[in-house]
């Protein structure tokens, strides 16, 4: 009994060894190299080492191996049509040495794996995934500060920065980036939201179907700002509890391309710290000229992001639970007629803001949005261009006296409380 | 495993299979075969497992500077002895009038990093006083082989590639093909 | 076979008459009863053992090879982390990167770091097992205590080494269940920076946490720490003990020295050899199918959550949920090490050694209760220490979730619950009042005083006094408990609002199901009635603890006399410090009792 107890277990063990030696020699990247060596004439094999192939990028603290598979990614005179063996298009590879730049830089990815999956990040506790598609230009504002340049080559890019900016995105949110640091605070720091932990929007992906990505979550809260964080009314929570209302972001109607192009710009933003040899920061921008004091109040209302709250050209419309004058956030037009000639009270709210905004119905919660403090960021020149383009709005009313959308105005704000929209 | 044989036998032939089985018995009786069959599988684990630990002590990646690189633009060298690689690559790239060379910058004799001294014209070997002159022949000292040369050639990009993964030493065979680059500047 | 076979050259005579063969091999290997002796005491590897043994002591249901394979892993472990030496660097950039390489890049990396990790495992839960044998077949009865104490010493180091392999991956699994583990350090009396009776000169920087990590926070200098007390020194004072206990083991002689003897070589060598091939089998198996677990790099911005320690530890994770840092994480730990050590020097019953105990019946009131018929008391007392430690691990490791909230093994976690808990003291007074009268149950009435009691008020004094004790207590215990739950105020609400008790502001919370009863009772039949219920359960609880008391207290009287006062009240203090434990577990989990006794200030939570 025990002889054959013992020829079984040394049986099984010689045959658990081989199969371990047998996974060990057809590991993944085996087969590509195979494949491809095939391809070849006997004369174009000499220049190709068969075992993994790897990049040491020491400035870039990265190892990268992706052409143990991608074999051809740099020798155009023998690549082939189909992944993995093509040739890298463009000139970038001659722009950007894969020496000095390896491959995950630009592309994401885990540069150290030589299996597929895991190599391009699509598994669990990689937090680079593959950008795949125009989402690569996302890489390119870590080095190009100056994107005039490259325009050509990352229109999404350029595209998603320009809405970034003229959505009024940088009313609430600061970005840090090339040493300049810009926005408001009322919202989160968005300086490396593109590496933003998974840990953290764990709660969120509870909400979001798969895959379960950073890119993914962008996309989703760039066009569905509350979709991901709908609040919670009293009624779902234990007795007692107060409500939370939804996000506090305002719903944009961005169209897909528009939250795509954005997405990648966001997914720029890495806080990473690389090394000054790569990075080509942005140049000084020349002094616009303005045509009128208005335009500059215009082009200032429009930099420091007013009109991501107070709507396009201060119309307003954006929702702010549980506000005074109709929960939303209130509309410029009537700035003249509430000021009047306290243009000096005007520019003391910008500068000091009113936090928390007041309340239409004092039981529940504060409004998520307030006016934040300006003071310090907005130069005084600028505030006096943008008081002035605050007053002109009135113009774009239409016939109205003035004294009744102040009562409209003091009504508003004593009405009784809505309910949030759903 | 004692099964083996027993199975693979076809059915119309049971005698075959019955002599098969005795002979084992005979030859070794049923339990001692049992026996040597698992000290046998016992044996091939345990020596495959030592090789395949050997195997393992050979590493399938380097963290090193790589064989080939690429050294600049041939204009860029003036006539002579360059030391600029040595630092980084641990090359010398040596200019005559008809072209370059490249010699790896290591001691032919235990392998310590030679000086170039330029008033002498000699590398000197600061371990045991070996000496080589521009061509890495031996002048003096305890080395027994000239200074090996590296493959240098002419990338596509007209950069000097350097590849210390091919060596030549040999008088005959070291001023041509691969381990000479003829250059005439324009 | 009649005719002999014709001579054949082989070198194997010549050999083995050459000088060298003979200096090598003492003797021959033919199978004859010389040899076999032979065999075991001129081999060094083999010598720890005797050379013939009770043929009873052979039987693998008796001992199951738990402590040989706790020895065999230690070996497997010792030769693959030796390889995985060749490809680590303990440096935080470089740690990580080098797992990688093993996974991705190195010949059998990936096997060997998978066989290592598991193997760490099944060591840990081998020699746990070999621990609750050797309790349960009485070997660490004289002559052996002192080697049962080597063991529980083995026991500890086997789980500091694991502790200390954990962090070697630097990976967010790594980091954080070593910051949990570190922190416990912070927490120690005397030496801890957050510690009680914090030393005047001790500070974040020179406090027993620092010692550990090196450092204040955990980086490179608690890699290198970790990696040469992982690595060094730990390996070697490990093999120092483990070398006392294989000679101990030897010299102190098997617990079943009766019965008919066998010769070692062959019939024990031949069974270690087949359990560590079985052995190795399964840790084949199990390396090829599942890999070790890496996650991301170590942050230390981003905490994972939840964040577990290793399974062995979460039980003691689990537990620094109901207690103060301190006790949980050191005093407690030290308890269970100290009274693991001293259980054979206070168990005097000669009972039990060299068999597994047979279980029968016994009534306990009208209840019928599975019990060993020897050595009742020692098993159900050690069985229900592993039992409940190992209930902690459970509840660790698959009942915790986000934020470390409960969940059902069944349910799926979710970081959006809004779980708010409600958790409440109980008045120090009260919680006093509780604590004195639970230790007091421990107090025996010793037989000089009975006799007394006898003497005075006749044969049937010493029952009622003891009847009188017990039932006080018992109803002191739940009065302590439940009735500051309906009339103390809960101190969240000020003044001049809303006063509502204990009850109900636990009563209207989700995470205390027994006084959401007591709370629904009130609501359901109005204040008076209600009250006069739940008082009139407070008495019923009182009873039953009181009936239970009365059991308990002619049991521990036997004790008493059996034990002498010191064993006793080692005996009696450990076993109502983890019934306690119980207890207080009981107390958070059902009525949402956060601290029966809580002075902050000298960080005293209980």
């Amino acid at each position: 009994m025990k002889r054959v107890i013992f020829v079984l277990l040394s049986g099984a063990l010689v045959a658990l060894f081989m199969l371990a030696m047998w996974q060990d020699t057809t590991r993944e990247w085996t087969h590509p190299q195979q494949a491809f060596r095939n391809t070849l004439a006997k004369e174009e094999r000499s220049g190709l080492h068969p075992g993994i192939h790897q990049m040491i990028l020491a400035d870039l603290n990265r190892v990268d191996r992706c052409t143990t598979c991608h074999v051809a990614i740099d020798k155009p005179q023998l690549a082939l049509a189909e992944e993995p063996f093509t040739a890298h298009p463009g000139r970038f590879l001659e722009w950007h040495p894969p020496e000095r730049f390896g491959c995950t830089v630009c592309h994401g990815g885990q540069g150290l794996a030589t299996e597929v999956k895991a190599a391009h990040g699509d598994v669990p506790h990689w937090e680079e995934p593959l950008l795949r598609g125009s989402l690569v230009q996302a890489s390119c504002y870590q080095c190009h500060g100056d994107l005039a340049p490259i325009a050509a080559y990352a229109p999404q890019l350029v595209r998603g920065k320009a809405l970034f900016e003229a959505k009024g995105c940088y009313g609430c949110h600061t970005i840090k980036a090339f040493g300049h640091e810009f926005g408001g605070t009322i919202s989160q720091d968005l300086s490396d939201i593109g590496a933003k932990p998974y840990e953290l929007i764990k709660a969120d992906f509870e909400m979001l179907e798969e895959p379960h990505t950073r890119i993914h979550w962008l996309l989703r809260k760039l066009a569905h700002p509350r979709a991901l964080n709908p609040g919670s009314r009293p009624e779902e929570l234990p007795p007692g509890e107060e409500e939370v209302f939804p996000s506090a972001m305002p719903h944009f109607g961005l169209a897909p391309d528009e939250a795509e192009a954005i997405t990648t710009y966001l997914l720029s933003l890495r806080g990473l710290d690389l090394p000054s040899s790569y990075v080509r920061p942005p140049k000084e921008a020349p002094q616009p000229v303005y045509a009128s004091v208005v335009e500059r109040g215009r082009a200032m209302f429009e930099k420091f992001g007013c009109n991501g709250c107070h709507g396009a050209g201060g119309a307003g419309g954006r929702r702010n639970w549980n506000a005074g004058l109709g929960q939303e956030v209130p509309s410029l037009l009537y700035v003249k007629a509430y000021y009047g000639n306290r243009i000096d009270a005007l520019k003391d709210l910008i500068r000091d803001g009113r936090q928390p905004a007041p309340r239409a119905d004092p039981t529940r919660p504060f409004p998520s949005l307030y006016m934040p403090s300006w003071k310090g960021r907005i130069p005084e020149g600028d505030l006096d261009a943008l008081t002035a383009y605050l007053f002109s709005l009135h113009d774009q009313l239409p016939a109205q006296p003035a004294m009744v959308s102040g009562a409209a105005q003091a009504a508003a704000s004593d009405a009784p409380p809505e309910a949030p929209a759903p | 495993m004692n099964g083996t044989g027993t199975t693979q036998a076809p059915a119309e032939r049971p005698p075959a299979k019955m002599d098969l089985w005795r002979r084992l018995d005979e030859r070794l009786g049923r339990r001692q075969f049992l026996l040597k069959a698992g000290w046998a599988c016992f044996w091939a684990f345990l020596g495959g497992w030592l090789l395949s630990n050997l195997r393992y002590l050979f590493p399938n990646v380097l963290y090193e500077p790589t064989l080939t690189f690429k050294a600049g633009q041939p204009d860029e060298y003036p006539l002579g002895v360059s030391t600029k690689w040595k630092k980084t690559n641990r090359v010398w790239i040596i200019r005559e009038p008809a072209g370059f060379y490249a010699f790896w910058a290591r001691c032919t004799h235990l392998g310590c990093t030679p000086n170039w001294f330029d008033a002498e014209q000699r590398f000197k070997c600061p371990c045991h006083g070996s000496n080589f002159n521009t061509e890495g022949d031996v002048i003096a000292g305890p080395a027994p082989k000239p200074l090996w040369r590296c493959a240098i050639r002419l990338a596509d990009d007209g950069q000097i590639l350097i590849d210390k993964a091919r060596l030549e030493n040999r008088p005959d065979a070291r001023r041509k093909g691969d381990f000479f680059l003829p250059y005439h500047s324009a | 076979m009649p005719e002999p076979a014709p001579p054949r050259f082989s070198i194997k005579p010549y050999l083995k008459k050459t000088k060298l063969w003979k200096s090598i091999f003492r003797h021959d290997f033919t199978d004859s009863p010389r040899t076999r002796l032979q065999r075991v005491f001129g081999n060094v590897f083999l010598h720890l053992h005797p050379v013939r043994v009770p043929k009873d002591a052979l039987r693998i249901p008796y001992t199951w090879g738990l402590g040989g394979l706790s020895f065999y892993l230690f070996l497997v472990l010792t030769v693959t982390g030796i390889l995985l030496m060749f490809y680590y660097r303990p440096a935080s950039s470089l740690a990580y990167q080098d797992m990688k390489d093993l996974s991705f890049a190195v010949t059998l990396g990936r096997l060997l770091r998978n066989m290592h990790r598991w193997a760490a495992h099944l060591m840990v839960v081998a020699v746990i097992l070999h621990m609750v044998r050797v309790f349960l077949t009485g070997a660490y009865k004289p002559p052996r205590e002192y080697n049962w104490v080597i063991g529980v010493l083995l026991l500890v180091m086997t789980l500091f080494l694991s502790y200390t392999g954990y962090l070697l991956p630097w990976d967010q699994l790594a980091l954080w269940a070593v910051t949990v583990g570190a922190q416990m350090a912070a927490n120690s009396p005397l030496l801890g920076n957050e510690g009680p009776f914090r030393l005047p000169f001790i500070t974040t920087a020179n406090d027993a946490r620092f010692v550990l990590i090196g450092g204040t926070v955990i980086g490179d200098a608690t890699l290198i720490r970790f990696y040469v007390l992982h690595c060094v020194a730990v390996p070697f004072i490990f093999a120092i003990f483990l070398s006392v206990h294989f000679w101990r083991v030897r010299k102190d002689s098997f617990s079943k020295q009766t019965g008919d003897k066998v010769d070692v070589w062959p019939h024990l060598v031949s069974r270690e050899l087949l359990a560590a091939l079985l052995m190795t089998v399964i840790l084949f198996v199990w390396s090829i199918l599942m890999n070790a677990p890496l996650e991301g790099v170590a942050n230390l911005n981003v905490t994972p959550n939840p964040s577990k320690a290793p399974w062995y530890f979460v039980g003691l994770q689990e537990l620094l949920v109901y207690f103060d840092p301190w006790i949980a994480g050191v005093v407690l730990p030290t308890l269970i090490v100290v009274g693991l050590m001293a259980i054979p020097y206070v168990d005097l019953n000669p009972q039990g050694v060299g068999r597994w105990p047979k279980i029968g019946w016994k009534r306990l009131g009208p209840i019928a209760m599975p019990s060993p018929k020897e050595r009742a008391f020692a098993v159900n007392v050690f069985m229900l220490g592993t039992i409940m430690w190992f209930v902690l691990i459970f509840i660790g490791a698959y009942d915790r979730g986000p934020n470390w909230e409960w969940y059902w093994p069944w349910e799926t976690w979710s970081h959006r619950r809004m779980t708010k808990l409600t958790l409440k003291n109980i008045p120090n007074l009260w919680g006093l009042l509780l604590l004195a009268s639970y230790f007091a149950l421990g107090s025996p009435i010793p037989k000089r005083i009975k006799a007394w009691l006898a003497a005075r008020g006749g044969a049937k004094a010493p029952a009622a006094a003891s009847a009188a004790l017990h039932t006080g207590l018992g109803l002191a215990i739940a009065g302590a408990v439940l009735i500051p739950l309906l009339i103390s105020p809960d101190p969240a609400y000020p003044n001049g609002s809303r006063y509502p008790t204990l009850l109900e502001a636990l009563g209207r919370s989700q995470n205390a199901p027994i006084v959401h009863g007591m709370f629904r009772v009130v609501q359901t039949l109005g204040p008076l009635m209600g009250y006069v219920v739940n008082a009139g359960l407070i008495v019923l609880a009182g009873l039953t603890l009181a009936w239970l008391g009365v059991q308990f207290g002619r049991f521990k009287d036997r004790r008493y006399e059996e034990l002498g006062p010191i064993k006793y009240a080692i005996v009696m203090g450990l076993l109502l410090m983890m019934m306690g434990v119980l207890g207080k577990i009981g107390l958070r989990l059902l009525f949402g009792i956060k601290y029966i006794l809580s002075f902050p200030g000298v960080n005293l939570n209980i």
